[in-house]
């Protein structure tokens, strides 16, 4: 069992395996993003209230949702590496930094170009929009930290830290919705009840999101595998694939 | 398919701006992770690399 463990932390064995997938996630969430996405502007039907400004859904949904599974994924790295110090969930930790903020940014965005025509306005201090916006300032926090200390592993103590503290406002973000009224609709799609969505606006939605996670999946591996080039590079093993062009 | 004809489609009911906008953004901001990642590969590669030469010319 810790052979196995010791085995999937390396950062040499993660580097091969996934050098050998990235093309495949590469081709998949390439292809799966842009058929969610040319279903949701063409082929979904529009909603009887809101019309096509729904057609936003399938890129605020997906990269809010993901925003906060990614947040917690970087906190659970960050945990594993400090208390185990194991090297490379301390570089996806890292890594998952980047995209979050991204899809962070892009549900902000989005929403508020949502917020637009549908509410009448492009932002409220309402609980959901706070405490998202709080999530894409811990975000970068997390990636200042990382890059504001001479010393690698202290900066990642910090930015670890950060991370496991925020993780509190993972649930405030979901339930915000429920706790306080607000423009913010509760949401559609639940996990444990039936969704209030028809079939044909979920299966577009689904393969957005299916989208998206593979997309943020490959970035968090072509970050890390970088990470690994820069903390790895006196090691023999790297210098000798470097040699061979097998990078 | 939603829409008989290419207005239509663009003008998404009066909402193209919002809708048109979002998807923007996602595919830039998507993108500029991409070509980040590997900027940054390259820029590591070659100085690995010019590290390398440099430290057997001695």
């Amino acid at each position: 069992m810790i052979t196995i463990l010791k085995k999937l932390g390396s950062p040499k064995w993660f580097y091969h395996f996934s050098h050998k997938l990235t093309p495949w996630i590469a081709f998949f969430s390439i292809t799966v993003l842009f058929t969610g996405m040319i279903w949701g502007l063409l082929f979904a039907p529009e909603d009887y209230l809101q019309g096509q400004s729904f057609r936003i859904f399938y890129v605020h949904v997906p990269t809010a949702f993901l925003a906060q599974s990614i947040y917690i994924a970087m906190a659970i790295f960050s945990f594993i590496s400090l208390v185990w110090r194991i090297k490379l969930t301390e570089m996806l930790s890292k890594s998952c930094a980047t995209i979050g903020i991204s899809y962070t940014f892009i549900a902000l965005v989005t929403g508020s170009l949502w917020g637009a025509p549908t509410w009448g306005t492009w932002w409220i201090w309402d609980a959901r929009l706070t405490s998202m916006l709080l999530l894409f300032f811990l975000y970068l926090g997390v990636i200042a930290l990382h890059s504001n200390f001479e010393n690698r592993q202290t900066a990642a103590k910090a930015a670890g830290i950060l991370a496991i503290i925020g993780v509190v406002n993972i649930p405030i973000i979901k339930l915000s919705v429920n706790w306080w009224n607000t423009l913010h609709q509760p949401a559609t799609l639940k996990f444990t009840q039936a969704s209030s969505i028809t079939v044909d606006m979920l299966i577009p939605f689904l393969i957005c999101f299916t989208g998206f996670s593979l997309f943020a999946a490959w970035m968090i591996i072509l970050k890390t595998q970088n990470e690994i080039l820069i903390r790895e590079s006196k090691t023999k093993w790297l210098k000798e694939a470097i040699k061979n062009h097998a990078i | 398919m939603q829409f008989n004809s290419w207005q239509t489609f663009l003008l998404m009911g009066d909402h193209g701006f919002y809708v048109f906008s979002s998807y923007g953004v996602a595919l830039l901001i998507l993108s500029a992770n991409f070509l980040s990642a590997k900027i940054q590969k390259r820029k590591i590669l070659k100085s690995l690399i010019n590290h390398d030469k440099h430290n057997a010319s001695y």
